[in-house]
């Protein structure tokens, strides 16, 4: 097992760059997932890593090795694909034994480390079925077995529990980090669902169009995002966003209200356009509030409450509340955001304002 | 009108028109069992006798194998069975190749493989016909073997199946450590049976069925095929109708033998080998 070092990798098709210089180092035995909207190449990397890719420019290091012009099937990674691509003609043992029946693995070692996995994975009763008279969360063990036997240096799974209903996805997702925890693996995920990046990483990498918005472990990146992507990548429903402008008090007046609020960050040049992020859960409903908004829908759910409410310049506010709440549509709101929990943005470059 | 009648009408009308698609195969068969005197015997005035092998005989079966025969079908089955086979190979690599991998002008050339299944064979019978003949292959069995081995539409039907096998079944096979020949072997032409079968079928059937190829390419006659052999039971002034009947029904007899055991294959299809889903 190993370490990877991606070094100012970059991707192109023709002439549309998909991969547009990522670096990244993850460590030996840790869980990275990458995380991204549909399209931002989040497989295109992890192909490039498998070697089913050639690199446009940049560097690959498993290991000690550069790998960027290695065979993918001599880079010591095996994937885990998102259709599971098991063959249908094969049984369970032959699916998972190909790997070593195709690289002459002596009989007995490879009857061993069959028998292992499969009794891991609980596998070992399917083993003579074919994957057609396999479940979905089956077939995704037979595909993460058929990995877990070449015993690889790093383990690649894209999107491996997006073809399963809701309720095996939260299974799976455990039994992956249990796997993980027991194989001290080096693995990357790649998923576009932020609740599996939040659930399972120990460390994500948020990429959006080709490039890495930011790197960190979950909680760091929920608390401190370094742009409104990540922000409102992260997290459901989505960081409220209202856009404001610096009063020459240092103040800020959120679009379309009246009242200024504090600002996080001090010293900003009055008439700065920033935007106020806020998280749904950190959203106060008092009657005291500053601002005022429109109720629109109320979520009842038993243990929290989601209320969406039309604020002015026509922006939707979420706020998650603990308590039961019982206002009709259309009532009036008035609420704070507590000034200790927003962060400030710039509303041109996206970026974050610290102090 | 009363369904029961009703019913009774639409039967009815099947069987005309399944006795209309029948009744020539049926007279065939039962021809190549009267003597050869008698065949029309029947016919002008119509009786229902014309419909039943008698006087029943088998003298035309014994003289076929008697004028050799036995050795025509053995001859085609050879060409044929070669045929199927290398075809098999050549077509199947073909296929493979067009689907899976990138290379340069692939879509002219498979314009061009499309195009060459189009073509009537007697457009190209006399260019071909001058290519075997400096290659000195007139009167050898490579002669008939070796033009029909290519084939564009089974490289077609190859190409078209294997496009449709998940290239995520490439690129596992391939991280796993496995080579291309490999990959063809033991994952696509696994998958790919009924397709092998179609295009087997075709290959051999083309084979079979082959006349005027086989009259050029072999004027001597030493080595003769069905077809060839089947026109010589005619003859300018006497036909031996119940012989040229008998070796019809042998020449339908054996492709239908062929495909039989085939057919469990030809069934499963793509739903069965698990593709989808
Ligand atoms: N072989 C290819 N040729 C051209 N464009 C491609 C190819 N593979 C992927 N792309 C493009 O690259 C972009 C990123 O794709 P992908 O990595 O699959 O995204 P993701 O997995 O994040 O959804 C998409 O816009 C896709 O159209
Ligand atoms: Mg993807």
């Amino acid at each position: 097992m190993s370490g990877l070092e991606l070094k100012g990798l970059r991707k192109a098709f023709g002439l549309t760059e998909i991969i547009s210089g990522v670096d990244l180092k993850i460590a030996d035995g840790e869980l990275v997932v990458f995380v991204g909207p549909s399209g931002c190449g989040k497989s295109t990397l992890l192909r490039l890593i498998a070697g089913l890719e050639n690199v446009t420019a940049g560097q690959i290091v498993i290991g000690d090795h550069d790998v960027t012009k290695v065979d993918p099937a001599k880079r010591g990674v095996a994937m885990v694909f998102q259709s599971y691509a098991l063959f249908p003609h094969m049984t369970v043992r032959q699916n998972i034994g190909f790997g070593m029946r195709v690289n002459r693995v002596p009989k007995p070692e490879a009857a061993a480390r069959l028998e292992k996995a499969a009794a891991l994975l609980q596998l070992t009763e399917l083993l003579d079925r074919r994957p057609a008279q396999l479940s979905g969360g089956q077939r995704q063990r037979v595909a993460i077995g058929r990995a877990i036997v070449r015993e690889p240096d790093v383990f690649l799974f894209d999107e491996p529990l997006s073809n399963l209903d809701a309720e095996l996805r939260v299974q799976m997702r455990g039994e992956l980090a249990a796997l993980h925890a027991r194989l001290g693996a080096t693995m990357i995920y790649v998923t576009h669902d932020q609740v599996e990046a939040m659930t399972l990483a120990d460390r994500i990498v948020v990429l959006r169009a080709g490039r890495v918005e930011q790197i960190g472990a979950p909680l760091d990146l929920y608390d401190d995002p370094d742009n409104l992507f990540v922000a409102g990548f992260l997290g459901s429903p989505r960081m409220n966003f209202l856009t404001a402008e610096v009063q020459p008090d240092g103040r800020l007046r959120p679009n379309g209200y009246a009242a200024d609020l504090p600002s996080p960050v001090g010293g900003l040049t009055p008439g700065r356009r920033v935007v106020l992020g806020c998280r749904p859960e950190n959203i106060e409903i008092t009657d005291d509030g500053a601002l005022t908004a429109s109720v629109k829908t109320v979520e009842q759910l038993g243990a929290s409450t989601f209320v969406h409410a039309d604020c002015a310049s026509s922006v939707v506010l979420a706020a998650e509340l603990r308590q039961r709440w019982s206002l009709k549509n259309q009532t009036t709101l008035r609420f704070n955001l507590p000034t200790a929990s927003t962060q400030l943005f710039d509303a041109d470059t996206g970026l974050r304002i610290r102090q | 009108m009363p369904p029961i009648l009703r019913k009774a009408l639409i039967y009815l009308a099947i069987a005309a028109v399944a006795f209309v698609f029948v009744l020539p195969l049926w007279w065939a068969i039962l021809s190549s069992f009267r003597p050869n005197e008698a065949i029309f015997r029947d016919l002008f005035p119509f009786t229902p006798r014309a419909l039943w092998p008698e006087p029943f005989t088998l003298d035309a079966y014994v003289a076929i194998f008697e004028r050799g025969f036995g050795t025509i079908i053995a001859n085609t089955l050879l060409v044929a069975g070669l045929t199927t086979a290398l075809g098999l190979i050549v077509n199947g690599l073909a296929g493979y190749a067009f689907a899976l991998f990138e290379f340069p002008g692939k879509s002219a050339v498979l314009g061009i493989v499309v195009v060459s299944f189009m073509l009537p064979f007697e457009a190209i019978a006399m260019p071909l016909y001058s290519v075997v003949s400096q290659l000195g292959w007139i009167d050898h069995v490579a002669a008939l073997v070796v033009p029909s081995v290519a084939n564009g539409l089974a490289v077609f039907l190859f190409y078209q199946f294997f496009q449709q096998v998940p290239k995520d079944y490439y690129e596992a096979a391939r991280l796993e450590g496995a080579g291309w020949l490999r990959i063809l072997w033991s994952v696509y032409v696994p998958l790919s049976l009924p397709t092998c079968i179609s295009a087997g079928l075709m290959l051999f059937i083309f084979q079979w069925e082959a006349f005027l190829w086989p009259l050029l390419a072999m004027p001597a006659q030493q080595f003769k095929v069905i077809q060839v052999g089947m026109a010589a039971f005619q003859d300018q002034y006497t036909t031996a109708w119940n012989q040229l009947f008998g070796a019809a029904v042998i020449t339908a007899l054996i492709p239908m033998l062929l495909l039989i055991p085939l057919q469990r294959y030809y069934v499963q299809g793509l739903a069965g080998s698990g593709i989808k889903g």
